[in-house]
């Protein structure tokens, strides 16, 4: 009974409609909050939030055992589907029911058989009966069914995968700056399994030196793209007069803008046996050694500034304060690194930053001092300011996931099966000859089957 | 060249593309305007304007992609204002394939001219066509092939929504396989799976490039955002239609039921969930990158 209900198909359209509900929730409420500041910004349906973990749904146990569910009813049907098709148990049809299908067609026997084999089919099986001749299988292109088997199999491993990473899986930040080692471990405290050994009251593994990875940073290299600045209008009724002709689109008198090319860091590693590797990484190309992982996120741009004659270490972005000036100030972020022209050269940029001041009573505002570069001098608000030196840290993440491997896989396996099943080609053909004529009964699977070509084809002389 | 002048020159180019654009989703316009008496007159001869229009609006939009991508020297394929135009032009010519196949079936055309315009609009009107090179972040094969998969899929979709509606509303009655607009029958309903069980792989990799990208680029495959989890759900809801038409019972209406609403959740990972957010009265405490 458990058996049979597991094992079939519209159980798995249940479970997967009772999926989507579950995904559908997980947009509507904010995930990852805290249940108190939900209250507090006037969370509706509280009791069944808090009851049924909506704050986390895909954590909840609701969506764990639906999950559950899921990957039993694929594990049995694949089990139940491989007993099948192992012993090939796809039912025959018989000689009565071929002849008067409403889709049977008439071939000449001559040959017939001879010519199904030429265009590249290949006999599977026959039946035998007493008083109607026998059918005989033919296929051609790899059998369907084993594609989807192959898929839902690459279903579950993305499953465990997903799994695997949910409960081991960490990842963490490291900033460098140039001269200043940072070491970081490959191992944490924090994952969901050893959240679990801990409430569950046992040991959580110590952190070991054979975890520990030390890094340098070499460089941390900005370079900017020359943009083309036009002013393309916001409004809908200009952008139509755009359309037809009767405004013309113009260059902006701003000429250029920089935007950001690429950000790379250079740096060594020192693994946790003392080799140490030479590495580069940049944005979506990340560094992977063994099972750790770093990623470029960001940067940290710090400017020396004297202000009235007394040093500030400003970072870039975050708003300081000068002392006995009103309000406060921000330096823009620093412009630095390598300069990609339009027309094809480059060039070093002059590092430059733009200093804002933030008036006391709006301190939403910014308002333009200038424009500094390094070695000059503003003076505004009463105050002497000059840029005399900078330094860049590179922000990496590092991670650990035992699952990527899984999941990687799991999408190997999904497409691999998916994309042949779909855009193959997959013929079967039964037949019986009665005296002179073949009854031929053909079905196909995959978008690119045409059984109009395969009819011409046999019909060809 | 100097820098100011080719200035002037991408300035140049992007006004006859934009006027093209302008003039391809006015093509739209006219194929969808010309649907609407086909559908209150239902002559046949308005039926063939439509298809034809539809034909004429392939060509020109051929030219405008090809155009942006010589004026960006790149594949025009790379933001959402390109990618709207490369959705509708594919549903256009995905939807003229399929055509090709019917017999005086014209009818479905003008839902697809009709989401087609709706894409072209929504690019011109939102956001802006200035080619820049990519930011960092977006710098990633994963990324492209992630774009051009889900797009392509969606277009597909489109028209096997189209279909679908199309033979709800006008299938003919066995007994006379002609009707007002043409034979829609079950052969001409198997184009709704067919469609649909070619799209699925391309969504399928689609959500996995994503995935594939968002790990190179930070580090986690996977962070349920809603545009990530929505996109799931349509693709749950997909593997639930295809499903739905192994199970005997569940081929006719079911299915239908359930590829139209697959249609509506693909609009769902455009549009986003903050008015479903709003309906329910929740405070969202994310800023969400809709
Ligand atoms: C996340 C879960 C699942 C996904 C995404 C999925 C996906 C698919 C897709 C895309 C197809 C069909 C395309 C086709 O070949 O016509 C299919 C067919 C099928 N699925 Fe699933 N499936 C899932 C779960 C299951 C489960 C739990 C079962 C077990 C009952 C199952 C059994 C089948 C069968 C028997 C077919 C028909 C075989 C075929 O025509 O290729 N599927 N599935």
């Amino acid at each position: 009974m458990l058996y049979k209900f597991f094992s079939s198909l519209k159980t798995s359209v249940y479970i997967l409609a009772a999926m989507s509900i579950m995904f559908l929730i997980g947009t509507i409420f904010p995930q990852g909050e805290n249940i108190e500041d939900y209250i507090e910004a006037g969370g509706k349906y509280v009791p069944l939030v808090r009851a049924l973990d909506f704050l986390d749904i895909f954590m909840s146990p609701l969506f764990l055992v639906i999950t559950f569910v899921l990957t039993v009813n694929l594990i049995i049907c694949l089990y139940d589907r491989f007993k099948i098709f192992i012993k090939i148990k796809r039912r025959v049809i018989d000689f009565e029911r071929l002849k008067g299908h409403p889709n049977v067609l008439s071939f000449d026997k001559a040959a017939f058989e001879k010519r199904l084999k030429t265009i590249g089919f290949t006999f599977k099986i026959q039946t035998d009966d007493a008083v109607n001749p026998g059918i005989k299988v033919y296929e051609k292109g790899i059998q369907y069914w084993w594609l989807s088997w192959f898929y839902h199999v690459g279903i579950i491993l993305a499953i465990l995968g997903f799994f695997v990473t949910a409960l081991f899986a960490f990842e963490k930040g490291v900033l460098l700056f140039p001269g200043k080692p940072e070491s970081i471990s490959l191992y944490s405290k924090e994952t969901r399994w050893n959240e679990f050994l801990e409430k569950m009251g046992m040991d959580i593994p110590e952190e070991q030196v054979r975890d520990e990875y030390v890094l340098t940073l070499e460089e941390f290299v900005t370079e900017y793209n020359q943009v083309l600045k036009i002013d393309y209008p916001k409004g809908k009724l200009e952008r139509l007069a755009i359309g037809i002709g009767m405004t013309k689109l113009v260059p902006s008198p701003k000429g250029f803008s920089y935007m950001p090319k690429m950000w790379l860091t250079r740096f060594n590693v020192k693994k946790p046996d003392g080799e140490v590797l030479y590495a580069k990484l940049w944005v979506n190309r990340p560094f992977r050694t063994g099972y750790l992982t770093l990623y470029q996120m960001g940067y940290e741009q710090r400017v020396e500034l004297l202000a009235n004659g007394k040093v500030i270490d400003a970072e870039a972005r975050v708003p300081f304060e000068v002392e006995g000036v009103n309000g406060k100030f921000v330096l823009g972020s620093l412009k630095v690194g390598t300069l990609f022209k339009k027309d094809g050269t480059t060039e070093k940029i002059d590092p430059v930053t733009t200093l804002y001041h933030i008036p006391e009573d709006d301190p939403k505002a910014r308002n333009v001092l200038g424009e500094i570069t390094l070695g000059d001098k503003i003076d505004a608000k009463d105050t002497a300011f000059e840029f005399r030196d900078y330094k860049e840290g590179s922000y990496l993440s590092y991670r650990k996931d035992p699952g990527i491997w899984l999941v990687g896989l799991a999408g190997l396996f999904v497409f691999l099966g998916l994309f042949v099943r779909s855009l193959g080609a997959w013929y079967r053909i039964q037949y019986a000859v009665e005296s002179k004529t073949a009854y031929v009964l053909i079905s196909s699977r995959g978008i690119l089957a045409d059984k109009d070509r395969i009819i011409k084809k046999l019909k060809k002389k | 060249m100097t820098p100011e002048e080719i200035l002037l020159r991408d300035a140049f180019l992007l006004g006859i593309e934009l006027k093209l654009f302008w003039f391809v989703t006015l093509l739209y316009g006219i194929s969808f305007l010309i649907g609407i008496v086909y559908l209150i007159s239902s002559k046949p001869e308005i039926g063939r304007a439509l298809t034809w229009g539809l034909r004429i609006t392939v060509v020109f939009h051929t030219v405008l992609i090809i155009f942006r991508g010589f004026e960006g020297m790149r594949p025009p394929f790379q933001n959402l204002y390109e990618t709207l135009s490369w959705f509708a032009w594919f549903a256009n010519a995905t939807y003229l394939y399929a055509q090709s196949r019917w017999r005086e079936v014209h009818i479905p055309g003008f839902i697809v001219a009709g989401i087609a315009m709706a894409a072209c609009l929504y690019g011109i009107f939102s956001r802006n066509p200035v080619i820049s090179p990519l930011p960092p972040a977006l710098q990633s094969p994963w990324y492209e092939a992630h774009v051009i998969a889900a797009f392509l899929s969606y277009a597909v979709f489109v028209v096997s929504f189209a279909v679908e509606l199309c033979y709800l509303k006008f299938k003919t009655p066995p007994e006379e396989p002609h009707g007002i607009f043409g034979y829609i029958d079950n052969e001409f309903r198997r184009w709704t799976h067919r469609l649909v069980l070619f799209g699925f792989p391309f969504l399928t990799f689609a959500v996995f490039s994503g995935a594939a990208w968002a790990n190179d680029a930070w580090g986690r495959y996977w962070s349920w955002d809603p545009k990530e989890t929505w996109s799931l759900i349509t693709w749950t809801v997909y593997a639930m239609y295809l499903h739905s038409k192994t199970v005997g019972r569940w081929k006719d209406m079911p299915a239908s039921l359930l590829n139209i609403l697959g249609f509506i959740c693909m609009i769902m990972t455009f549009l986003g969930v903050n008015w479903l957010v709003k309906l329910f009265g929740i405070p969202s405490l994310h800023t969400y990158a809709v």
